[in-house]
């Protein structure tokens, strides 16, 4: 069982990332179950994931909510246990930092994960402004990632696009950016990239 | 005198004590949360806060009564359904939109437009937070207290098990409350778009909390008033943000409530490690400092260890997840960081629903050893 | 120990002898690695062990599962189901979660101390896959 985390700020695009992750690993035969926890949103998430077919776990507590750990912890378990789950692919709030939701995997007592991965998604349209303001949780959201993508990049100017790359060369420089648009679809050699295993 | 008032006497002192940085006779314990329903009634869901919430008080209560270690006490029920009032977001609750056992939610719908800043600026804080609640669909009479049946309980809870509040009324600090009201994605634009409409805004809010905790001080004479933040510190936001949108409230309010007499209790959620050196500003023993266990508890100690009472900090994963062992452990630990002075044992945040029995008598053995 | 930085590592690891080895030798063999990556890892200043454990699949039907939480207590190693008496090769899969450590070290640790370990009774390891902190490795995934 791999565990793969879908971070970035709320209103990234990490549902509709996510959803195509997911398919993706439905398409290569795999068995994939999604965890999300979005402040707000998650009824609607979970109900379009689930109108997807995909197997969706909620988790009910919010990011700043000291009892995530209480929440996830024992949803890992039931997936171990249960189902023969390939990959979970875990949707944290948009207001959590990555590091906290990894934190809690030292209570988890299911079989050890075979990789742990952290994807982050950038927003273009208002990395800088969000980098000013809430500068600690975007730098954790960024330092902590294994791969980077810039969502909405149709949508970005070229200057907007600058900024991300300076942004994240600023943080975490070995992490590799990639430019997407997860509305518009993404190249599915691009999802392989962060998938634990190959075709 | 009863004994439950002799109990409430013995424990008004201790904690009196702690707070003003004096040693006590021992530690006091501080624990409550929604686990304590099942002590007593090991089949309980969380869904019976909701669907019989004088059943679920009774069982709490009851539950108290088995750990007669604690001093505080417990948050009884009150009305779920209004619940996410507090922070003028919808509410979700077990039994009803979720599963039994799901701990309730609050959906911040961010109700609040950009339009209402100028609200708040004309028309005062008290004005629009009623126009919003209805807007979210509260009604004045969902939200009323039931003062005659909280009269009744907090009867029971003082005279009966002699239990002690710590803190009297609760002020989600400006920042807060307005990043919820609006949402916080539309709440970090505004405050990079139109700083200074957020800051009048924010003025308001404080003058009004300001002239309802002196009322209210006066009034009952609170150990402590309760000053409400989470999203203000180092976990999110810039130290630059912090100065400008944060700490002038904070500063503000509480020179205010302490000018009143009374001490403040920071519940402070997610990581302040770097804003800690900013309660030094506060006169020695007016406040204390209450973390949910994500502000490092060491640094905390070294900061504030010696300016001002802390509470801490057995965290919530801990509780549920750790073993009895585990958690004595880490209560053992926090008695040796703070010794037996201006220290008040406690879960950091509350207790989470499926806490074991055992884990909570596991930290009240540790703090009663000394 | 929440003021300390958590880099999880999760790691695939394939043991191997020339000879085949009883089952009670592997599991010595696994608790002494745990016994020697709870010391290794919890060597340098403010570092906390938080969880590190392992589980490997053995044929015919059966695993072998070892956890170290603290290194106040020694680690615990149990075999369940059925499972083969003695064999030569095992894949590990290892989770190691310790505060204040980060991933390059680890990395470091599970190699040094897996290769001595192994060397020691005359076998080898081969690390095949790991996730580390910054980039993400594909190979020997099936």
């Amino acid at each position: 069982m791999h565990l793969l985390l879908i971070a970035g700020f709320l209103g990234t695009g990490k549902t509709t990332f996510s959803i195509q992750v997911a398919t993706e690993c439905i398409r290569q035969g795999r068995k994939v179950a999604m965890l999300v926890n979005e402040i707000g949103e998650i009824g609607i998430d979970g109900q379009l994931m689930r109108e997807l077919d995909l197997d969706v776990w909620e988790m009910s507590n919010g990011c700043i909510c000291c009892t995530l750990a209480a929440d996830l912890v024992p949803t890992l378990e039931k997936l171990d246990q249960e189902y023969a789950v390939d990959l979970i692919l875990m949707e944290p709030s948009g207001a959590a930092d990555p590091e906290s939701i990894l934190r809690t995997l030292v209570y988890y007592k299911g079989r050890p994960l075979e990789s742990i991965y952290t994807v982050t998604l950038l927003d273009p349209l208002r990395l800088p402004e969000l980098y000013e303001v809430v500068t600690p949780l975007i730098v954790t959201q960024i330092a902590n990632a294994n791969v980077l993508f810039a969502n909405k990049a149709d949508l970005a100017t070229a200057e907007q696009l600058e900024d991300v790359q300076r942004i994240a060369t600023e943080v975490n420089p070995d992490a590799k950016l990639l430019l997407v648009s997860a509305r518009q679809g993404i190249d599915s050699d691009l999802l392989k990239e962060i998938l634990p295993w190959k075709d | 005198m009863t004994v439950g008032e002799e109990l409430y006497n013995q424990r008004l002192q201790r904690i009196k004590t702690a707070m003003d940085m004096g040693k006590p006779d021992r530690i006091p314990i501080s624990l409550g949360g929604p686990s304590f329903i099942r002590y007593s009634e090991p089949e309980a869901t969380l869904s019976d806060y909701v669907l019989r919430p004088e059943w679920a008080d009774d069982a709490v209560i009851r539950s108290y009564a088995m750990l007669p270690e604690i001093d505080t006490a417990p948050a009884l029920s009150g009305n779920k359904r209004t619940s996410g009032a507090m922070w003028f977001a919808k509410t979700k609750l077990p039994g009803i939109e979720l599963p039994n056992d799901a701990l309730w939610q609050y959906d911040e719908v961010g109700m609040m437009t950009a339009d209402d800043y100028d609200t708040i600026i004309n028309k005062g804080w008290g004005t629009f937070s009623k126009e919003l609640l209805t807007r979210l669909g509260y009604s004045e009479e969902d939200l009323k207290p039931d003062f005659e049946y909280m009269k009744k309980m907090q009867k029971r809870v003082k005279e009966e098990l002699g239990l002690v509040n710590m803190s009297g009324a609760a002020y989600i600090m400006p920042f807060e409350i307005l990043s919820a009201a609006r949402s916080l994605t539309k709440f970090l634009r505004d405050m990079y778009r139109m700083p200074d409409k957020v800051i009048a805004a924010m003025d308001v809010i404080a003058d009004e909390y300001i002239a309802s905790a002196q009322e209210h001080i006066r009034e009952h004479k609170p150990l402590s008033v309760f000053s409400g933040n989470g999203r203000g510190g180092c976990q999110f936001l810039s130290m630059k943000k912090f100065e400008k949108f944060v700490w002038p409230y904070i500063k503000k309010t509480t020179d205010a409530f302490i000018a009143e007499g009374t001490k403040v209790l920071f519940h402070n959620d997610a990581k302040w490690d770097e804003n800690l050196s900013y309660w030094r500003d506060f006169p020695k023993a007016s406040c204390i400092f209450d973390p949910d266990s994500l502000t490092d508890i060491v640094k905390i100690k070294e900061v504030l260890g010696d300016y001002m009472c802390v509470t801490g900090d057995v965290p919530p994963a801990l509780l549920e997840l750790g073993t009895p062992e585990e958690n004595y452990k880490y209560a053992r630990g926090l008695i040796d960081l703070f010794g037996h002075s201006g220290f008040i044992m406690s879960s950091g945040c509350s207790v989470p629903p499926h806490a074991p029995l055992e884990n909570i008598k596991a930290v009240i053995a540790a703090t009663i050893e000394g | 120990m929440e003021g300390l930085g958590l880099e999880p590592y999760a790691g695939s690891l394939r043991w191997y002898f020339h000879q085949e080895q009883p089952l009670e030798d592997w599991q010595a063999l696994l608790l002494q690695f745990l016994e020697q990556l709870g010391l290794a890892c919890t060597a340098g200043d403010k570092r906390v062990l938080g969880h590190i454990k392992c589980l490997a699949r053995l044929s015919p039907g059966g695993y072998i599962r070892g956890s170290k939480i603290s290194v106040a207590y020694p680690a615990d190693v149990e075999v369940k189901g059925n499972t083969a008496t003695s064999f030569a090769e095992m894949q590990l899969t290892l989770n190691i979660l310790v505060y204040g450590l980060p991933h390059h070290e680890t990395q470091l640790i599970v190699q040094t101390v897996g290769s001595a370990i192994a060397a020691s009774q005359q076998g080898k390891i081969e690390i095949l896959t790991t996730t580390s902190h910054h980039e993400h490795q594909h190979d020997h995934h099936e």
